[in-house]
């Protein structure tokens, strides 16, 4: 088979970009860990701190920065397009945004109130004040959703808590979704059904933005902790969009997941155990958000569980964790994650992210294969 | 001598000594009556097995970054109760009957145990889906689940129930019979059967045979961190008198049953 020469043009660009990007990241990686370093962005003694031996505390935080900032610079400047790349940009900087300002109350915020119910209620009756009376009956649905949030698992800790992350990605989701349907056109509410073809699913698209962006975020959120494990799965993930998006056509898309592959390549350099810096929910949240709209814009959304598949993998062990524990009374697991879990079984953390990456490219591997038919 | 099975034997003595490596504790006594904790891990509402409640405090301790290793026996125990983790007296005999009942071949506890007056069928399903937590003294109690036996035909499984007990009377109690063991000469000739469980040659109680008892209970004097699980005796002085009129090696569990309103033997109906 002879491959046209544009296409073979095409992906030596996609390749430049992904060396340009790691350069670019590889050269201001210093200067980014000095400022996590002088505005103390490092690692504190969270509730959540992974289990291995060797503390992560003092360790910075918000390394996702690095990927973050250099693919959103490379893209603006050199692959800006209106139809593909701007949704995809500004959701991943919305997500990141969302992240980063997690990342810093974690360090410069203080502990939350939290008041039960029953707290809200015996202040609805015997409060001095009419006017806070009101405003605690207005905002008593709100105080509802924050109990069950808690209630179900999220640790009132100083940065944004669980409701107000997943109502803040929803207005992310909401806002992108709207974008999409309203002023891309026809191509984006497109589905590939593998084995099958392309459906038009109309304003169902909207909802299913929503869900992938929100849970795909969350996703990569939750696995970020050990040493390399998020980049390494991430430079699997978007070295076969790569590859995807050059094989289907989608050229803009294609530098776009070449650009994100090379950054993440110096990011993980500096993440392996022991690591410079950890990625932070301004990484994670940007990237994962940004994978599920890479992914969505190929009309590919039927494979984002095996394109994320490690990152799905866990956040459902967390899921089936928290059913585990309201319906059985017990743990599932030992701890979730999933890589928590393993990590209490006695696997060290590089056994653990090693076996994992090979588990996750497996299955990425089998995702392209489906892709293509 | 006649006892409970090697299988519910071994789950007395991981209460009584916790499976921890290194320390040898006793399960702490945590009741949720007070902390009213719902939907939680049941190693942390009073319900655990010893291994759940080893390894929520191992999971505890890694969270923490607290080495157990470093810990001495009373430190550890102090862990434990501070972190909530122990085990109620309905808790603990649940335990230990399951694991009875599975090793003679009658299935598990749930199976037996039943709760007519649940009536919703939500609150049916919690009950299959989480059946420890959803028993108490009083389904132990309830005429369907158990029925009186006299003093006299004491057995290891029977359980004796203290209703009505504390200062206002509104708190109930349960121990375990676990072993009978007779002290007249020809019981002492008792043969052990083929899983190793000596039966005495008459199940008779007469005197001087001891009744072994476990328990999970905190006395006011234990103070905060010297609660739990624990096993004492009944020494039978009078086999025609009731069961407190007998020597208690816990004076003080004999005197607060004294003070309950009823104290009845019962037997599973199984």
């Amino acid at each position: 088979m002879n491959v046209p020469l544009e296409t073979i043009n095409e992906l030596k660009t996609a390749i430049s970009f992904g060396i340009f990007s790691c350069i670019i990241a590889f050269l201001w990686a210093p200067a980014l860990t000095k400022i996590l370093y002088k505005f103390k962005l490092t690692r504190q003694g969270e509730y959540d701190a992974t289990l291995s031996i060797a503390s992560k505390v003092g360790t910075p935080i918000m390394g996702g920065l690095l990927v973050i900032i250099t693919v959103a610079l490379v893209t603006i400047l050199f692959n800006w397009e209106r139809k593909f790349t701007w949704v995809p940009i500004g959701v991943m900087l919305l997500s990141a945004l969302l992240g980063g300002i997690d990342d810093v109350m974690h360090v410069y915020g203080h502990e939350r109130r939290n008041r039960k119910l029953k707290q809200i209620f015996t202040l609805i009756r015997v409060h001095s004040d009419w006017k806070y009376r009101v405003w605690l009956i207005i905002t008593l649905p709100w105080s509802i959703f924050k109990r069950l949030a808690l209630t179900l698992g999220s640790h009132p800790g100083k940065g944004v808590h669980v409701h107000e992350k997943l109502l803040l990605q929803f207005a992310a989701g909401a806002i992108t979704a709207w974008w999409i349907y309203f002023k891309l056109g026809e191509h984006w509410q497109l589905i590939n059904l593998p084995f099958d073809g392309l459906i038009n699913i109309g304003w169902w698209i909207i909802p299913l933005i929503i869900f992938f962006v929100m849970f795909t975020a969350n996703a990569v959120n939750v696995v970020d902790g050990m040493d390399g494990l998020v980049g390494g799965s991430l430079i699997i993930t978007f070295s076969t969009l790569t590859i995807l998006s050059w094989i289907t056509g989608y050229h803009e898309i294609t530098l776009l997941n070449a650009t994100v592959a090379g950054a993440l390549i110096t990011y993980t350099y500096f993440n392996v155990k022991p690591a410079r810096f950890q990625m932070g929910d301004v990484g994670s949240l940007g990237l994962g958000a940004l994978l599920a709209i890479n992914v969505i814009v190929i009309n590919k959304m039927l494979l984002l569980p095996f394109f994320a598949f490690i990152f799905y993998l866990e956040l459902v062990t967390v899921i089936i964790q928290i059913i585990g524990r309201y319906t059985l009374g017990r743990r599932i697991f030992k701890m979730a994650p999933l890589h928590h879990h393993f990590e209490l079984k006695g696997w060290t953390e590089e056994k653990t992210v090693m076996r994992f990456w090979i588990a996750h490219g497996a299955v990425v591997l089998l995702g392209l294969w489906i892709a293509l038919y | 001598m006649s006892s409970l099975s090697p299988q519910a034997l071994e789950v007395i003595k991981n209460y009584l000594h916790l499976p921890f490596s290194g320390q040898n504790i006793s399960c702490p006594y945590f009741n949720n009556r007070r902390a009213r904790l719902r939907g939680g891990l049941r190693a942390l509402i009073g319900k655990g097995s010893p291994e759940d409640i080893v390894e929520e405090a191992t999971i505890i301790s890694l969270r923490e970054k607290i080495n157990f290793n470093k810990l001495t026996d009373e430190e550890l125990k102090k862990f434990l109760i501070d972190k909530k983790i122990g085990i109620d007296c309905s808790g603990l005999v649940y335990h230990i009957l399951d694991a009875e009942l599975k090793a003679k071949g009658l299935g598990n506890l749930q199976k037996i145990l039943k709760r007519p007056w649940f009536k919703n069928p939500i609150r049916k399903l919690l009950i299959k889906l989480r059946p420890i937590e959803n028993t108490g003294v009083g389904t132990f109690n309830h005429e369907v689940n158990s029925f009186e036996v006299k003093l006299s035909e004491i057995q290891p499984g029977d359980l004796i129930i203290i209703i009505g007990a504390g200062i206002k009377q509104d708190y109930n109690h349960i121990l375990l019979v676990s072993s009978v063991i007779a002290r007249s000469p020809q019981d002492d000739e008792a043969i052990p059967n083929k899983n190793g469980i000596a039966t005495p040659r008459s199940s008779e109680v007469r005197n001087d045979t001891v009744i072994q008892y476990c328990h999970s209970f905190q006395y006011p004097n234990d103070g905060q961190y010297n609660h739990g699980v624990r096993q004492e005796t009944i020494t039978i002085t009078d086999p025609n008198k009731n069961l407190l009129e007998q020597s208690w090696s816990e004076p003080q569990m004999q005197e607060y049953t004294r003070k309950a309103k009823e104290c009845k033997i019962k037997r599973l109906k199984i």
